[in-house]
């Protein structure tokens, strides 16, 4: 007696084959149905952890975004040790405009600089009114004349001059905060991505371990499964399935829970964010590109742990 | 359909389960392995049902030869094959009709089909009325009955039965035997390992007897006298 052909060549998957397909999905759902217990707690670590990843993805992406938004503005700081008014307020906004490469000057006093602050951070007015007096210091934003390299021509002539303005204490170029700031925003941002690496590693081998726990109970029933023909396909096409839809709810669960600490936590952990916006960027904690890739990372997650634990936990016919 | 040809197989150096066995059955044949336990039965059946391979000779199955089987092809002979294991290998928590249409699912049979064959075959075993009833709740008898629905439910061309009345009455066992008889009536070529000399030899068959690994006698039609043997 012969035995069939087993040559297999690429083809479009004929009716019989998706109708199979489709039993392995049912054989697959059966199975998560039968053990309701793991299914549900393997599915809430794995959210869970699978957020942490998204939260720290999010991190990263943002970092990101403002390290490479942060160009130097046109904007100098110049700090006075007093509030001044009248004349002599007039007499040192004119003194710093008169340096050359400063187009225009703007005096900012004390409570100026406290409405402007609590326009993006409210409690801070809060902070100040139990403090008794307001610490914030007087100041003058001096605005470069557009065209004009601040850095070509010797920032430090530049700050130099306005350092000599009487009444100025101390004077802060934009590109030297924006200097301080992103490397800190690459450090933080491959800290984020490393650690959202390590976790997803981590992650996979926390699938193949709770898969190959779940197939020991199996093994004597995939063992019969073989004894009466079935192919390996067919064995482990639905452990596939099943560890791709434990996934996919692991990934769904996990974008939610993303999103929702980006709606609600993240202004409550970064004030900055109230306002939807921080130095003209529109943002947002967990963009809806990172919960996209915490659906599709679900998944592939799944049914790539699956895939490997059957391969080392089913072994051959 | 089976061709043994000095087939051996060793467990470790000091252990030979099967020593230069050779025997065939035709197609159409129904023949009993008979010995006693630790004889080299099981063995025997691990080798046809492509559980193991020998270590020498030459085992034909279906006219393949399971030591050149490709990996790919052990499923598709052993659709080809109805196998009672000793242990019966069913799963206890699922129903008979789940276990009974085992054998047809992973042949690939759409479930009205298979729901409609293993109804036809659980009536004809007396098992209709336990069909949804887990395999776990049934008797020795039963679950045997089931095991055998299931071997026969794929109508193979082979049946390979090892102690298929191991757990059964004498009436219950003679009754197993002749569903196999039935089975072998409609063209299916059957082999049963048992140590029930007595029974095997009531019914009249052929026999080949197996003994510390070594075939000690073919006997034909239950007739006394060495046909077969060794060769």
């Amino acid at each position: 007696m012969k035995v069939g052909s087993t040559t297999s060549t690429l083809r479009l998957p004929t009716r019989d084959d998706l109708l199979e397909a489709g039993r392995a999905v049912v054989r697959a759902v059966r199975s998560i149905g039968e053990s309701p217990l793991l299914t549900v707690l393997a599915t809430l670590i794995l959210s869970l952890t699978l957020t942490v990843v998204g939260v720290l993805s999010a991190v990263a992406v943002l970092a990101a975004r403002l390290a490479a938004t942060a160009t130097p503005p046109d904007q100098i700081n110049v700090y006075l040790a007093k509030p001044v008014a009248g004349v002599e307020r007039t007499r040192t906004v004119a003194a710093i405009e008169h340096v050359d490469g400063i187009e225009e000057a703007r005096y900012i006093g004390p409570e100026d600089a406290l409405e402007e602050l609590a326009a993006t951070m409210p409690e801070v007015r809060g902070w100040i009114s139990a403090l008794g007096e307001n610490p914030l210091p007087a100041a003058v934003v001096a605005t470069v004349r557009p065209g004009f390299d601040l850095s070509s021509s010797g920032d430090g002539s530049v700050v130099g001059t306005l350092m000599g303005v009487t009444g100025v204490t101390e004077v802060q170029t934009a590109g030297e905060t924006v200097g301080h700031v992103i490397p800190v925003l690459h450090s933080i941002r491959w800290t984020a991505s490393g650690v959202a690496v390590m976790l997803v590693t981590a992650m996979l081998f926390v699938v193949v371990a709770t898969f190959r726990l779940t197939l020991e109970p199996r093994r004597e029933e995939i063992e019969i499964l073989r004894l009466h023909g079935a192919t390996e396909r067919w064995v482990r096409a639905p452990l596939w399935i099943e560890g791709g839809l434990l996934g996919a709810t692991t990934g769904l669960v996990s974008a939610a829970l993303a999103w929702g600490c980006g709606a609600k936590l993240g202004p409550v952990a970064i004030p900055a964010l109230v306002s939807g916006r921080v130095g003209g960027l529109a943002l947002e904690l967990v963009p809806i590109s990172v919960c996209v890739g915490l659906s599709i990372l679900g998944p592939v997650l799944g049914a790539a742990g699956a895939a490997v634990a059957t391969r080392w936990g089913l072994g051959r016919a | 359909m089976i061709r043994l040809y000095r087939v051996t197989r060793r467990y470790g150096p000091d252990v030979t389960a099967l020593d230069e066995v050779s025997f065939e059955v035709e197609p159409g044949e129904l023949v009993f392995l008979t010995g006693p336990s630790g004889a080299g039965k099981t063995t025997l059946f691990r080798i046809l049902t492509l559980a193991e391979r020998p270590d020498d000779g030459q085992a034909l199955v279906c006219g393949r030869n399971v030591s050149r089987l490709e990996r790919r092809e052990v499923p598709l002979l052993r659709r080809q094959l109805g196998v009672v294991f000793q242990d019966f290998k069913l799963l206890p928590r699922r129903s008979v009709l789940a276990n009974v249409g085992l054998a047809l699912a992973v042949r690939g049979v759409d479930p009205r089909t298979r729901a409609e064959r293993v109804g036809r075959l659980l009536a004809a075993l007396e098992l209709d009325g336990r069909a949804r009833t887990p395999v776990e709740r049934l008797s020795g008898g039963e679950q045997q009955r089931v095991a055998i629905a299931r071997a026969l439910v794929g109508e193979p061309a082979l049946l390979l039965a090892d102690e298929p009345t191991g757990s059964v009455d004498p009436i219950m066992a003679l009754d197993i035997m002749r569903l196999f008889e039935r089975a072998n009536a409609q063209g299916t070529t059957v082999l049963i390992a048992t140590h029930d000399v007595a029974l095997a030899r009531k019914l009249g068959h052929r026999r080949v007897e197996i003994a510390r690994g070594r075939v000690r006698a073919d006997l034909a039609f239950g007739l006394r006298g060495e046909s077969g043997g060794p060769s």
